[in-house]
C-alpha cells in the first residue's frame, strides 16, 4: 500500500520508495528512507497535500509523491 | 594579522542567520550571488583568541540554506558550487540540535569534502526545554571534528565556536572522519594502501580519495584518468565496485551511499542523543491541527491575507499620499526656479515625477515585506503552501503563489518582489508571468471611467467585479497554457519542510524589510529614471516653435479665460499629436484598427506603458480637456461615451487587463526574473494576449449591437 491511502494519524514505516534519482534524494535528505517511522499527521481538503511527521520534523508531500512510497502500517 | 574565509552551512530553519547575527554584531553585506537571485549575506569582524593571543580577521560568508548537496534548487547549486570551487578556509557547520539525525545527513556530504569541519549544535536551549541531551564530546569523537553547543537566541557557545574555528584553521589538515560498513571500509582499505605503497601525490587524504573513486566523483576520475597510476588503480577499483555491487545487491552508488549516510546518521544518532522526555505532541503540532485543519485552514489564512491587505493598502496609501504631495510640491518648487523651459520641465517632469512615482511604491513595499517576512520566519508560509497546493498545482502554480498573485490585485511591483518566496525556478517564472493578470490598482480608474461611461450606475460596480475576476481566471489559464507548451519540463517534485512555528526576530524581520526597500530603491529607481526621462523626451519632442507661437498670440488675444484654456488644450493636443509619442501612437493605429481603436486609443494605451494612471489623463488631454481630469470628470466620460464605440470600449477595456503592467513594474520585473530577455517574453506574451482577445471581444460585442 502507498502512502497516499493512509488515514490521519496513521503511524508507520516506508517500505521503499518507487521514483526517480532526484525525488529519492531529495525525499532522503528529509530523513524519508526505506526503514524510516513516521506519522502522517494532516491531510489537506481533497486529499492533495499531505504532512509526515518523520523524526522531528515535519514534512509535507503532494498526492502525486506519496503514491510513489510504499508503506506498511502498524 | 591572520585572515580567516569561513563558509557557513547549514539546512534551512536551523538559525544560520540568526547565528551570524550573535556571532558578530558587524553590519552584514548583502548582496546576490553573481547570476542568480540568491542572496549572499557576508560579514567581517576582527577576534582575538585569548589561548594564542593572535589576533584575526573573520570573514564568514552566509551560504544559502541546503537540505543536502545536490543541484535541485537554485540555492542548492549555489552553495554547492561554492563549497566545490569556492575560496575558503573551514566550514562552519550549523545543526539544529532538536533534529540531529536528519541535519546529520548533510554533515556527512560536508566531511566527504575532505575540508576542515567545525560543527555548531545551534540552537540547544530549545533541545534542553524538549528534554533532548546530546554528548557532544563523544559527537565530535566520532566525527573528528569540534562540536560547539550554541544558541544565537541566548548567545550561549560562542565564543567557544570563534575558538574553535581558529584551532581549527591553524591545524595542517582536517581530521574528520566517515565511518562506512565494514563491506566499503574494506574496500577503502584496499584503495588507500595500493595509494600509499605507490606514494601517490594528492592534496586529498587516500581515504578521501578512495571514496571519492568508489563513488564514481566525475571530477576526481577526469583527474586521474591521464595519470599512469590508473592502468593499476583502475582494476582494484573494479574489483571493489563489484564487492559492493554483490553485498548491496543494487549498482546504484546513490543508493547505497545514501543507505551509508543513513545508517551513519542513525547509528551517531543513537549513541550521542538522550532523550528524557517524550512528547506526544509539542507546541507546533498543537497549533498545526488547528491551522491546517481540513475546513478552517484556508478561512483562517484568508483572514490573515485580508489583514495584510488591507494593511498594506490602506494604512500605506497614508504615507503615499504624502510622498506623492512632497514631490508635486518638489517639481512645482523645481519650475519656480528653473523656469518653464526645457530645463525645468526635464527636471519637473521628467526626473522628479519619475522618481517620485518610484518612491511613491515604498510604503507598500515595506510594509507588505513586513508580512511576508513574518510569514516566513514564524513557519506559516509553509502551511500556506500545504493548504493551497492542491488548487494551484491543477494549473501548473504552486501554492505559494498565491501570495505574490493576491499582491498583484493592488500593485505588480511588491508583487514581483513577492514571488521570491518561490524557491523553484520554474515556479517562480511562471508565477512572475501572470501577475499582470492580476488587475492592479492602478488600472481602476481607467475601468472606472469605461464603466462609467457606457454602463448604467448601478450596474458599473457589477462590471468592476467581473473585470477583476475574469483576469484572475485569465491568469490561471495562462498558466496551464504556459504550463503545457513553454515550460514542458516535468513537475518538481513537491517536497517541503513544515518548519516550527517560532516567534520572529524583529531585528532580522527588520533587516529583511529595509533590505528589500533598500534594493528596489537603488535597482528600480536607477532604471525607472531613465526611462521616465526618455518618456518625457518622446512625449515633448521634437519642438514646434511655429505652432506654440501662433496658439500662444491666439491665447493672449481671447477675450476670456475660458476660451484661453480651451486653445491651450488644442495646443496640447497638437504637440502630443506631432511629438514622437504621438507619430509612433499614429504610425501604429493601422495594427490597432482590427480591435477599433483610433490613434487616441492608441496612444494612450503606448503612455500607459510608463503608468496606468497616465492613460486616463492622456485621454484627457487627446479629447481636448486638459490633463487635469479624474475618472469622475463627468464631462470626459461624456466625451469618451460620444467619440468611442461600444464595442471598441469593451475592446479597450480587454486590453488594458492584459497587457503589460508599468514601466516600474516591468523593471522590477527584469530583476526578479533574472534577464532582460524575459521582459521581451512577457511583452510579447501579454501584448499577443491581449490583442487577441481584445480582437474577440471587439468582433463579438459588435456582433451583438
Amino acid at each position: 500500500m502507498n502512502l497516499a491511502e493512509l488515514e490521519k494519524g496513521t503511524i508507520g514505516t516506508i517500505l521503499k520508495i518507487n521514483a526517480g534519482k532526484d525525488l529519492k534524494q531529495r525525499l532522503s535528505s528529509f530523513g524519508i528512507y526505506k526503514g524510516t517511522k513516521f506519522e502522517l499527521k494532516a491531510i489537506s481538503l481533497g486529499g492533495n497535500t499531505l504532512e509526515l511527521k518523520v523524526g522531528n520534523s515535519l514534512i509535507a508531500l503532494r498526492k502525486g509523491e506519496a503514491q510513489k512510497i510504499e508503506v506498511e502500517y502498524n | 594579522m591572520n585572515n580567516i574565509n569561513v563558509a557557513l552551512v547549514g539546512q534551512p530553519n536551523v538559525g544560520k542567520s540568526m547565528l551570524i547575527n550573535t556571532i558578530s554584531n558587524s553590519k552584514l553585506k548583502v548582496g546576490n550571488f553573481s547570476g542568480v537571485t540568491v542572496d549572499k549575506a557576508e560579514v567581517d569582524f576582527k577576534y582575538c583568541d585569548e589561548k594564542s593571543c593572535k589576533d584575526y580577521n573573520i570573514h564568514i560568508i552566509d551560504l544559502p540554506g541546503t537540505y543536502s548537496l545536490s543541484e535541485y534548487t537554485i540555492e542548492e547549486r549555489v552553495t554547492k558550487n561554492f563549497l566545490q570551487n569556492g575560496e575558503y578556509d573551514v566550514i562552519v557547520n550549523v545543526i539544529d540540535s532538536t533534529n540531529l539525525e536528519r541535519n546529520l545527513l548533510l554533515t556527512m556530504q560536508l566531511l566527504e569534502l575532505g575540508k576542515k569541519v567545525v560543527v555548531a549544535l545551534n540552537m540547544s536551549d530549545e533541545a534542553d526545554r524538549e528534554g533532548i541531551e546530546i554528548d557532544e564530546k563523544q559527537l565530535s569523537a566520532i566525527l573528528g571534528v569540534p562540536c560547539i553547543k550554541t544558541s544565537a537566541v541566548k548567545s550561549l557557545g560562542v565564543d567557544e565556536l570563534k575558538s574553535a574555528i581558529v584551532t581549527v584553521v591553524d591545524k595542517h589538515k582536517s581530521d574528520s572522519k566517515v565511518v562506512y560498513s565494514d563491506t566499503i571500509e574494506e574496500e577503502i582499505e584496499k584503495i588507500v594502501s595500493f595509494l600509499s605503497e605507490k606514494n601517490y601525490k594528492s592534496d586529498l587524504c587516500y581515504e578521501k580519495l578512495a571514496v571519492k573513486l568508489l563513488q564514481e566523483d566525475v571530477i576526481i576520475y577526469k583527474k586521474m584518468h591521464d595519470e599512469p597510476i590508473w592502468i593499476e588503480l583502475l582494476p582494484i577499483i573494479r574489483g571493489a565496485l563489484t564487492h559492493i555491487y554483490l553485498h548491496y545487491e543494487t549498482k546504484d552508488l546513490e543508493d547505497i551511499f545514501a543507505e551509508e549516510r543513513h545508517s551513519f546518521a542513525r547509528g551517531a544518532t543513537l549513541e550521542v542523543q538522550k532523550v528524557k522526555i517524550t512528547i506526544k505532541e509539542n507546541l507546533t503540532q498543537k497549533i498545526d491541527s488547528i491551522l491546517i485543519h481540513k475546513f478552517f485552514g484556508i478561512p483562517i489564512f484568508l483572514f490573515f491575507m485580508w489583514s495584510l491587505f488591507q494593511l498594506t493598502f490602506e494604512v500605506g496609501s497614508i504615507p503615499m499620499n504624502l510622498i506623492d504631495k512632497f514631490f508635486v510640491a518638489l517639481g512645482d518648487g523645481a519650475i519656480a526656479i528653473f523656469g518653464d523651459g526645457e530645463i525645468g520641465s526635464l527636471i519637473s517632469d521628467g526626473i522628479i515625477a519619475g522618481v517620485g512615482a518610484v518612491v511613491m511604491f515604498l510604503p507598500n513595499i515595506m510594509i507588505l515585506f513586513l508580512g511576508i517576512a513574518l510569514l516566513e520566519t514564524t513557519g506559516y508560509m509553509s502551511r500556506v503552501a500545504f493548504l493551497l497546493d492542491g488548487f494551484f498545482h491543477k494549473f501548473g502554480l504552486h501554492g505559494k503563489s498565491f501570495i505574490p498573485l493576491v499582491t498583484g490585485f493592488g500593485c505588480s511591483v511588491p508583487a514581483y518582489m513577492a514571488a521570491r518566496t518561490l524557491k523553484n525556478e520554474k515556479d517562480r517564472l511562471l508565477t512572475l508571468f501572470i501577475i499582470g493578470f492580476m488587475s492592479c490598482g492602478a488600472r481602476l480608474p481607467i475601468y472606472v471611467l469605461f464603466a462609467g461611461a457606457f454602463f448604467a450606475q448601478e450596474s458599473a460596480g457589477n462590471i468592476l467585479f467581473l473585470i477583476y475576476i475574469s483576469g484572475a481566471l485569465l491568469g490561471l489559464v495562462a498558466a496551464k497554457v504556459l504550463n503545457v507548451v513553454v515550460f514542458k519540463s516535468e513537475d518538481e517534485p513537491f517536497v517541503m519542510e513544515m518548519p516550527k512555528y517560532r516567534l520572529p526576530s524583529m531585528k532580522l524581520v527588520w533587516h529583511t524589510v529595509w533590505n528589500n526597500a533598500w534594493m528596489y530603491l537603488k535597482k528600480a529607481g536607477t532604471y525607472i529614471l531613465a526611462a521616465s526621462m526618455l518618456i518625457w523626451f518622446a512625449s515633448s519632442y521634437p519642438k514646434y516653435p511655429l505652432i506654440e507661437e501662433s496658439y500662444q498670440t491666439k491665447i493672449k488675444l481671447a477675450s476670456n479665460q475660458e476660451s484661453k484654456k480651451v486653445l491651450e488644450n488644442e495646443m496640447n493636443l497638437e504637440l502630443l499629436e506631432n511629438s514622437y509619442l504621438g507619430i509612433i501612437g499614429k504610425a501604429s493605429e493601422p495594427l490597432f484598427a482590427p480591435l477599433g481603436f483610433d490613434w487616441k486609443m492608441t496612444v494612450a494605451l503606448q503612455t500607459g506603458l510608463a503608468a496606468k494612471e497616465v492613460v486616463v489623463s492622456t485621454l484627457g488631454v487627446l479629447y481636448a480637456l486638459g490633463d487635469e481630469v479624474s475618472e469622475e470628470d463627468n464631462f470626459l466620460v461624456e466625451q469618451i461615451r460620444k467619440n468611442i464605440p461600444f464595442a471598441s470600449g469593451v475592446a479597450f477595456i480587454v486590453f488594458v487587463m492584459i497587457y503589460l503592467p508599468c514601466l516600474a513594474a516591468s523593471m522590477v520585473f527584469v530583476k526578479e526574473a533574472g534577464g532582460w530577455k524575459y521582459l521581451g517574453y512577457l511583452f510579447v506574451f501579454t501584448t499577443v494576449t491581449a490583442w487577441i482577445l481584445s480582437f474577440i471581444a471587439y468582433n463579438i460585442v459588435k456582433g451583438f449591437s
